[in-house]
């Protein structure tokens, strides 16, 4: 297992929370989508999908994913084929991936035939695989037309010590001369906040812990690629969820839709001594009610 | 004496255009081209043509771009 690596070859998180982030207000992802059999995945959240606009009687396609500047393309997928069909070609167009060729533990398709308007296709990647874009090219497909959409749900990554999840509470006792104890306690402010210290010290650690956007510029002949960080006085919101397992081993969501992170930062940069590791933490900006925990009690019927 | 030539119009070209815009978590600031065009969090109009190319470079470096639909 690499540093950063927060899932292994099962796509099952090493300890015992995750945090995923979107750009804020972004839906959960449904609770039929839910892996049982494994609280920690994160398949849920970071499939891709292929859809069909209507459907779909003929043609086939390819499926790119293109991956710090690299395209692994798959073989020609008839426009009905099965998720176990697609599956076996993804996993041969990633065999030169950096790291080690994927497994076919690692990618995940479900759902299918994309030729269904209701049956789209679901690609799910292991975290190691996760970074890179898909597209889609179609050839003669008629009846409609397929089109691939990327998760916008990310892991966070790597921590030092865990997740952290607090409610601060800030009360106002009410209190009679009449008597000893309290009459009420009434609650004037509350914050939700999921807080861990990030040890992945890459561009979106930074962007989201100091506050920063980013701007990425694509390589030409003279400038190689780049991208440039900048601090801004706008507060980025996220997206926020707590991947837990609960007491039945069964999957634990915590949802927060609107978040700011804007803990202090003070990242120590050692040469031996100690690794970076930079304080995160989320904290509740929406409606209380639109902050929930979903919990699995029991299995399908 | 016949008519004249009907009035032809000039021949106008079709330049089919999308509307594209940067997406993913909310630091995702922009996207500039190796020719220079700028795409951000407010959709932009190009041509098919060059939307397609930008694309491709957005996707080299891992920058998800989506169609916006024309209202």
């Amino acid at each position: 297992m690499t540093i950063g690596q927060l899932y292994n070859a099962a796509n099952v998180v090493v300890g015992q929370a995750a945090v995923m982030v979107a750009p804020a207000f972004t839906a959960q992802p449904p609770v039929a989508n839910m892996v049982l059999s494994d609280p920690f995945s994160i398949t849920p959240w970071t499939a891709a999908t292929v859809q069909a606009s209507a459907p779909i009687t003929a043609g086939s396609y390819t499926l790119t994913y293109t991956y710090r500047g690299t395209a692994y393309i798959t073989a020609a997928n008839q426009y009905n084929d099965p998720a176990a069909t697609v599956a076996p070609r993804i996993v041969t167009a990633l065999a030169a991936f950096p790291g080690g060729a994927a497994q076919a533990s690692e990618v995940v398709v479900g759902g299918g035939p994309p030729s269904a308007v209701a049956t789209p296709l679901t690609i799910a990647l292991a975290e190691r695989l996760t970074g890179g874009v898909w597209t889609l090219t179609p050839t003669g497909i008629t009846g409609g037309t397929l089109s691939v959409t990327s998760p916008l749900w990310t892991p966070v990554g790597a921590t030092d010590q865990g997740w952290t999840f607090a409610s601060n509470k800030t009360l106002q006792d009410v209190t009679i001369e009449e008597q000893s104890t309290l009459v009420s306690r009434l609650m004037t402010a509350q914050q939700l906040t999921i807080s861990g210290a990030l040890s992945e010290d890459i561009s979106a650690t930074l962007a989201m812990v100091y506050n920063m956007t980013v701007a990425v510029n694509a390589p030409t002949v003279t400038v190689p690629g780049n991208e440039v960080l900048t601090l801004t006085d706008s507060v980025l919101q996220y997206a926020v969820s707590l991947i837990m397992a609960n007491s039945l081993g069964y999957p634990r969501w915590l949802y927060i839709p609107a978040a700011t992170c804007l803990a202090n930062v003070s990242a120590a940069m050692r040469r031996a001594a100690a690794k970076r590791i930079y304080a995160a933490e989320f904290t509740s900006v929406c409606s209380t009610n639109l902050i929930q925990i979903t919990n699995i009690t029991s299995p399908h019927s | 004496m016949s008519d004249p030539d009907p009035v032809v119009p000039d021949k106008q070209t079709v330049v089919d255009t999308i509307n594209i815009r940067i997406t993913g978590l909310p630091f995702m600031d922009s996207f500039t081209s190796s020719e220079g065009t700028v795409v951000g969090r407010d959709a932009v109009e190009l041509t098919t043509e060059d939307a397609a190319t930008v694309q491709a470079e957005a996707q080299n470096v891992g920058v998800i771009l989506e169609e916006v639909p024309k209202e």
